[in-house]
Protein backbone atom coordinates (compact mmCIF):
# COMPACT_ATOMS: atom_id res chain seq x y z
CA UNK A 1 0.00 0.00 0.00
CA UNK A 2 1.23 3.24 -1.24
CA UNK A 3 1.23 6.44 1.05
CA UNK A 4 -1.60 7.82 -1.94
CA UNK A 5 -3.47 4.74 -1.59
CA UNK A 6 -3.61 5.16 2.28
CA UNK A 7 -4.90 8.69 1.93
CA UNK A 8 -7.53 7.11 -0.54
CA UNK A 9 -8.91 4.99 2.20
CA UNK A 10 -8.40 7.66 4.70
CA UNK A 11 -10.77 10.20 2.56
CA UNK A 12 -13.12 7.37 1.82
CA UNK A 13 -13.52 5.44 5.18
CA UNK A 14 -12.73 7.81 7.91
CA UNK A 15 -10.44 7.89 10.11
CA UNK A 16 -10.74 4.70 11.97
CA UNK A 17 -8.69 2.33 10.73
CA UNK A 18 -10.82 -0.83 12.36
CA UNK A 19 -13.55 0.76 9.73
CA UNK A 20 -11.69 0.28 7.23
CA UNK A 21 -11.80 -3.19 4.77
CA UNK A 22 -10.66 -5.86 6.97
CA UNK A 23 -7.97 -7.25 4.56
CA UNK A 24 -6.18 -3.76 4.13
CA UNK A 25 -5.68 -3.15 8.37
CA UNK A 26 -2.28 -4.23 8.30
CA UNK A 27 -0.82 -2.35 6.08
CA UNK A 28 -3.26 0.51 7.33
CA UNK A 29 -1.93 0.09 10.96
CA UNK A 30 2.18 0.10 9.66
CA UNK A 31 1.01 3.62 7.65
CA UNK A 32 -0.77 4.69 10.47
CA UNK A 33 2.89 4.11 13.08
CA UNK A 34 4.43 6.86 10.32
CA UNK A 35 4.49 10.28 11.20
CA UNK A 36 2.70 11.31 7.91
CA UNK A 37 0.41 8.30 8.53
CA UNK A 38 -0.60 9.85 11.81
CA UNK A 39 -1.04 13.10 10.06
CA UNK A 40 -3.68 11.80 7.20
CA UNK A 41 -5.42 10.02 10.28
CA UNK A 42 -5.67 12.83 12.15
CA UNK A 43 -7.74 15.06 9.50
CA UNK A 44 -9.37 12.33 8.69
CA UNK A 45 -10.84 11.59 12.79
CA UNK A 46 -11.12 15.70 12.54
CA UNK A 47 -13.79 15.53 9.70
CA UNK A 48 -15.19 12.13 11.49
CA UNK A 49 -16.09 14.02 14.57
CA UNK A 50 -17.55 17.23 12.92
CA UNK A 51 -20.08 14.44 10.58
CA UNK A 52 -21.26 12.71 13.72
CA UNK A 53 -22.11 15.83 15.31
CA UNK A 54 -25.62 15.62 14.43
CA UNK A 55 -28.29 18.28 15.29
CA UNK A 56 -29.80 18.34 18.89
CA UNK A 57 -33.00 16.23 19.26
CA UNK A 58 -33.94 17.13 22.63
CA UNK A 59 -36.48 14.49 24.56
CA UNK A 60 -39.08 17.57 24.55
CA UNK A 61 -38.59 17.91 20.58
CA UNK A 62 -39.21 14.36 20.32
CA UNK A 63 -41.85 14.05 22.83
CA UNK A 64 -44.19 16.52 21.23
CA UNK A 65 -43.51 14.83 17.25
CA UNK A 66 -44.78 11.21 18.93
CA UNK A 67 -48.05 12.79 20.59
CA UNK A 68 -48.82 14.57 17.35
CA UNK A 69 -48.49 10.67 15.93
CA UNK A 70 -50.90 9.57 19.14
CA UNK A 71 -53.03 12.77 17.15
CA UNK A 72 -53.03 11.45 13.88
CA UNK A 73 -53.67 8.36 14.72
CA UNK A 74 -56.54 8.63 16.87
CA UNK A 75 -57.94 11.35 14.31
CA UNK A 76 -58.01 8.79 11.58
CA UNK A 77 -59.78 5.99 13.32
CA UNK A 78 -63.73 6.41 14.30
CA UNK A 79 -64.63 6.90 17.80
CA UNK A 80 -61.69 9.66 18.82
CA UNK A 81 -62.60 9.93 22.52
CA UNK A 82 -61.65 5.81 23.17
CA UNK A 83 -58.05 6.81 22.19
CA UNK A 84 -57.94 9.35 25.28
CA UNK A 85 -56.66 6.00 26.38
CA UNK A 86 -53.36 6.34 24.78
CA UNK A 87 -53.30 9.35 27.13
CA UNK A 88 -53.65 7.67 30.08
CA UNK A 89 -53.15 3.77 30.06
CA UNK A 90 -56.20 1.47 30.78
CA UNK A 91 -58.96 4.12 30.67
CA UNK A 92 -61.71 3.51 29.03
CA UNK A 93 -64.28 6.23 29.04
CA UNK A 94 -67.96 5.54 30.43
CA UNK A 95 -70.90 5.18 28.07
CA UNK A 96 -72.50 8.12 30.03
CA UNK A 97 -69.18 10.91 29.45
CA UNK A 98 -70.65 11.91 26.33
CA UNK A 99 -73.88 12.99 27.06
CA UNK A 100 -72.53 14.27 30.66
CA UNK A 101 -69.86 16.28 28.57
CA UNK A 102 -72.59 17.96 26.23
CA UNK A 103 -74.83 18.98 29.45
CA UNK A 104 -71.90 20.33 30.71
CA UNK A 105 -70.53 22.13 27.59
CA UNK A 106 -73.94 23.79 26.60
CA UNK A 107 -73.86 24.98 30.88
CA UNK A 108 -71.20 26.76 30.33
CA UNK A 109 -71.95 28.58 27.21
CA UNK A 110 -75.18 29.60 29.13
CA UNK A 111 -73.24 31.55 31.63
CA UNK A 112 -70.54 32.73 29.37
CA UNK A 113 -73.20 34.57 27.57
CA UNK A 114 -75.00 35.84 30.78
CA UNK A 115 -71.92 37.21 31.89
CA UNK A 116 -71.04 38.64 28.72
CA UNK A 117 -74.57 40.46 28.42
CA UNK A 118 -74.11 44.44 28.66
CA UNK A 119 -77.14 45.39 30.59
CA UNK A 120 -78.84 44.11 33.39
CA UNK A 121 -82.32 44.85 34.30
CA UNK A 122 -82.87 47.91 36.15
CA UNK A 123 -85.43 49.20 38.25
CA UNK A 124 -85.18 53.11 38.21
CA UNK A 125 -85.48 54.94 34.76
CA UNK A 126 -82.10 57.33 35.93
CA UNK A 127 -80.37 53.75 36.43
CA UNK A 128 -81.02 53.23 32.61
CA UNK A 129 -80.37 56.29 31.23
CA UNK A 130 -76.63 56.35 32.98
CA UNK A 131 -76.09 52.69 31.99
CA UNK A 132 -76.21 54.01 28.46
CA UNK A 133 -74.45 56.95 28.68
CA UNK A 134 -71.68 55.18 30.22
CA UNK A 135 -71.23 52.62 28.26
CA UNK A 136 -71.48 54.97 25.21
CA UNK A 137 -74.18 53.61 23.58
CA UNK A 138 -75.67 56.66 22.52
CA UNK A 139 -73.85 58.50 20.30
CA UNK A 140 -71.55 62.00 21.27
CA UNK A 141 -73.36 64.19 18.76
CA UNK A 142 -76.51 63.40 20.95
CA UNK A 143 -75.05 64.66 24.16
CA UNK A 144 -74.05 67.59 22.94
CA UNK A 145 -77.04 68.80 21.35
CA UNK B 1 -40.49 -5.01 31.64
CA UNK B 2 -40.47 -2.05 29.20
CA UNK B 3 -36.79 -1.79 29.47
CA UNK B 4 -36.25 -5.57 28.98
CA UNK B 5 -38.53 -6.12 25.76
CA UNK B 6 -36.27 -5.98 22.69
CA UNK B 7 -37.51 -3.84 19.50
CA UNK B 8 -38.65 -7.18 17.64
CA UNK B 9 -40.55 -8.36 19.93
CA UNK B 10 -42.71 -4.82 20.64
CA UNK B 11 -42.98 -4.86 16.57
CA UNK B 12 -44.29 -8.22 16.88
CA UNK B 13 -47.07 -6.52 19.64
CA UNK B 14 -47.93 -3.39 17.30
CA UNK B 15 -48.68 -5.36 14.73
CA UNK B 16 -51.34 -6.85 16.54
CA UNK B 17 -52.68 -3.67 17.79
CA UNK B 18 -50.92 -2.67 21.22
CA UNK B 19 -50.88 1.02 21.53
CA UNK B 20 -48.22 0.52 24.61
CA UNK B 21 -45.62 -1.28 22.85
CA UNK B 22 -45.99 1.67 20.11
CA UNK B 23 -45.30 4.20 22.54
CA UNK B 24 -41.94 2.40 24.12
CA UNK B 25 -41.20 1.91 20.71
CA UNK B 26 -41.28 5.64 20.01
CA UNK B 27 -39.81 6.28 22.95
CA UNK B 28 -36.98 4.61 22.21
CA UNK B 29 -36.62 5.98 18.60
CA UNK B 30 -38.15 9.16 17.65
CA UNK B 31 -34.69 11.09 18.40
CA UNK B 32 -33.32 8.76 15.77
CA UNK B 33 -36.00 9.19 13.12
CA UNK B 34 -36.22 12.83 13.34
CA UNK B 35 -31.46 13.27 13.82
CA UNK B 36 -31.63 11.04 10.53
CA UNK B 37 -34.32 13.22 8.82
CA UNK B 38 -33.06 16.39 9.42
CA UNK B 39 -29.56 15.29 8.40
CA UNK B 40 -30.66 14.68 4.73
CA UNK B 41 -33.48 17.31 4.06
CA UNK B 42 -31.83 19.77 6.47
CA UNK B 43 -34.65 21.41 7.96
CA UNK B 44 -36.25 21.22 11.28
CA UNK B 45 -39.91 20.99 10.76
CA UNK B 46 -39.81 18.97 7.39
CA UNK B 47 -37.40 16.51 9.87
CA UNK B 48 -40.53 16.51 12.50
CA UNK B 49 -42.98 15.61 9.97
CA UNK B 50 -40.96 12.72 8.35
CA UNK B 51 -40.37 11.40 11.88
CA UNK B 52 -44.48 11.42 12.32
CA UNK B 53 -45.26 10.04 9.31
CA UNK B 54 -42.13 7.16 9.77
CA UNK B 55 -43.90 6.13 13.01
CA UNK B 56 -47.37 6.43 11.24
CA UNK B 57 -46.03 3.83 8.90
CA UNK B 58 -44.40 1.86 11.63
CA UNK B 59 -47.80 1.78 13.39
CA UNK B 60 -50.04 0.98 9.95
CA UNK B 61 -47.31 -2.02 8.25
CA UNK B 62 -45.98 -3.36 11.25
CA UNK B 63 -46.84 -6.40 10.51
CA UNK B 64 -45.02 -6.30 6.96
CA UNK B 65 -41.84 -6.01 9.82
CA UNK B 66 -39.92 -9.22 9.47
CA UNK B 67 -37.17 -9.64 12.53
CA UNK B 68 -35.78 -12.40 10.38
CA UNK B 69 -34.55 -9.96 7.43
CA UNK B 70 -33.51 -7.35 9.35
CA UNK B 71 -33.39 -5.20 12.67
CA UNK B 72 -36.13 -2.58 13.44
CA UNK B 73 -33.72 0.14 13.44
CA UNK B 74 -32.34 -1.19 10.34
CA UNK B 75 -36.08 -0.86 9.16
CA UNK B 76 -37.03 2.44 10.80
CA UNK B 77 -33.31 3.97 8.93
CA UNK B 78 -35.11 2.63 5.68
CA UNK B 79 -38.28 4.01 6.42
CA UNK B 80 -37.32 7.44 7.71
CA UNK B 81 -35.07 7.80 4.33
CA UNK B 82 -37.34 7.19 2.10
CA UNK B 83 -39.29 9.58 3.57
CA UNK B 84 -36.81 11.95 3.28
CA UNK B 85 -35.54 11.14 -0.02
CA UNK B 86 -38.56 12.03 -1.16
CA UNK B 87 -39.15 15.13 -0.29
CA UNK B 88 -35.90 16.10 -0.70
CA UNK B 89 -36.62 15.30 -4.38
CA UNK B 90 -39.38 18.15 -4.17
CA UNK B 91 -38.25 21.61 -4.54
CA UNK B 92 -38.03 23.61 -1.68
CA UNK B 93 -36.10 27.08 -0.87
CA UNK B 94 -36.38 26.35 2.85
CA UNK B 95 -32.79 27.64 4.96
CA UNK B 96 -30.92 25.00 6.02
CA UNK B 97 -31.07 24.94 9.25
CA UNK B 98 -28.74 22.72 10.83
CA UNK B 99 -25.97 25.39 9.34
CA UNK B 100 -27.31 28.07 12.12
CA UNK B 101 -27.64 25.73 15.15
CA UNK B 102 -25.19 26.45 18.01
CA UNK B 103 -24.22 24.47 20.97
CA UNK B 104 -24.93 26.48 24.30
CA UNK B 105 -21.93 23.97 25.88
CA UNK B 106 -19.41 25.32 23.17
CA UNK B 107 -16.65 26.85 25.28
CA UNK B 108 -14.65 29.94 22.61
CA UNK B 109 -16.76 32.29 20.45
CA UNK B 110 -13.92 31.91 17.61
CA UNK B 111 -14.23 28.20 17.86
CA UNK B 112 -17.63 28.11 17.50
CA UNK B 113 -18.04 30.35 14.86
CA UNK B 114 -14.87 27.98 13.04
CA UNK B 115 -17.06 24.90 13.62
CA UNK B 116 -20.08 26.62 12.45
CA UNK B 117 -18.99 27.61 9.45
CA UNK B 118 -17.49 23.84 8.82
CA UNK B 119 -20.91 22.74 9.87
CA UNK B 120 -22.32 25.04 7.60
CA UNK B 121 -19.74 23.81 4.29
CA UNK B 122 -21.34 20.39 5.61
CA UNK B 123 -24.03 20.62 5.34
CA UNK B 124 -24.37 23.17 2.36
CA UNK B 125 -22.19 20.20 0.22
CA UNK B 126 -24.37 17.86 1.42
CA UNK B 127 -27.42 19.15 -0.08
CA UNK B 128 -25.70 19.05 -3.44
CA UNK B 129 -25.13 15.54 -3.22
CA UNK B 130 -27.31 12.87 -5.43
CA UNK B 131 -30.16 11.89 -2.79
CA UNK B 132 -28.30 8.27 -2.79
CA UNK B 133 -25.45 9.74 -1.52
CA UNK B 134 -26.18 11.70 0.60
CA UNK B 135 -28.06 9.04 2.26
CA UNK B 136 -24.68 6.61 2.74
CA UNK B 137 -22.67 9.79 3.48
CA UNK B 138 -25.59 9.81 7.01
CA UNK B 139 -25.88 6.37 7.17
CA UNK B 140 -22.08 5.28 7.03
CA UNK B 141 -20.42 8.41 8.54
CA UNK B 142 -22.83 10.25 10.70
CA UNK B 143 -24.55 7.66 12.16
CA UNK B 144 -22.07 5.27 12.17
CA UNK B 145 -23.45 2.29 10.46
CA UNK B 146 -21.27 -0.56 8.90
CA UNK B 147 -21.57 -0.64 5.64
CA UNK B 148 -22.92 -3.71 5.21
CA UNK B 149 -26.47 -2.02 8.28
CA UNK B 150 -26.39 0.94 5.92
CA UNK B 151 -26.39 -1.01 2.37
CA UNK B 152 -29.63 -2.98 4.10
CA UNK B 153 -30.98 -0.12 5.41
CA UNK B 154 -30.62 1.63 1.95
CA UNK B 155 -32.51 -1.49 0.26
CA UNK B 156 -29.34 -2.25 -1.83
CA UNK B 157 -29.42 -5.10 -3.32
CA UNK B 158 -25.40 -5.25 -3.57
CA UNK B 159 -23.56 -5.24 0.14
CA UNK B 160 -20.72 -3.20 -0.90
CA UNK B 161 -22.97 -0.27 -2.88
CA UNK B 162 -23.10 1.99 -0.16
CA UNK B 163 -19.69 1.71 0.64
CA UNK B 164 -18.74 2.93 -2.69
CA UNK B 165 -21.61 5.71 -2.68
CA UNK B 166 -20.19 6.58 0.59
CA UNK B 167 -16.25 6.73 -0.42
CA UNK B 168 -17.11 8.83 -3.78
CA UNK B 169 -19.74 11.23 -1.63
CA UNK B 170 -16.84 12.04 0.93
CA UNK B 171 -14.35 12.87 -1.66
Amino acid sequence: MTLEEFRRLADTWGGDIERWPAPRHGEARRHAATEEGASILADAQRLDALLARGPDVTPERAGRVAFAVVQRIAAEDEGGLRHLAWLVPNWRPPNWLMPAAGVACSALIGISLATMMPYRQLDEPTSVLSAILDTGSMATSWVTR
Amino acid sequence: MAGSESDESLMGLVAQGDQRAFRILMGRHMTLAIRVAQRVVGNVAEADDIGQDAFLRVWSRAASFDPRVARFTTWLYRVVLNLALDRARKPSHEPIDEAAEIRSDDPEPVTLMIEDEKRGMIAAAMATLPERQRAAVVLFHMEGLSGRDAAQAMSSAKRHSSRCWSGRARR
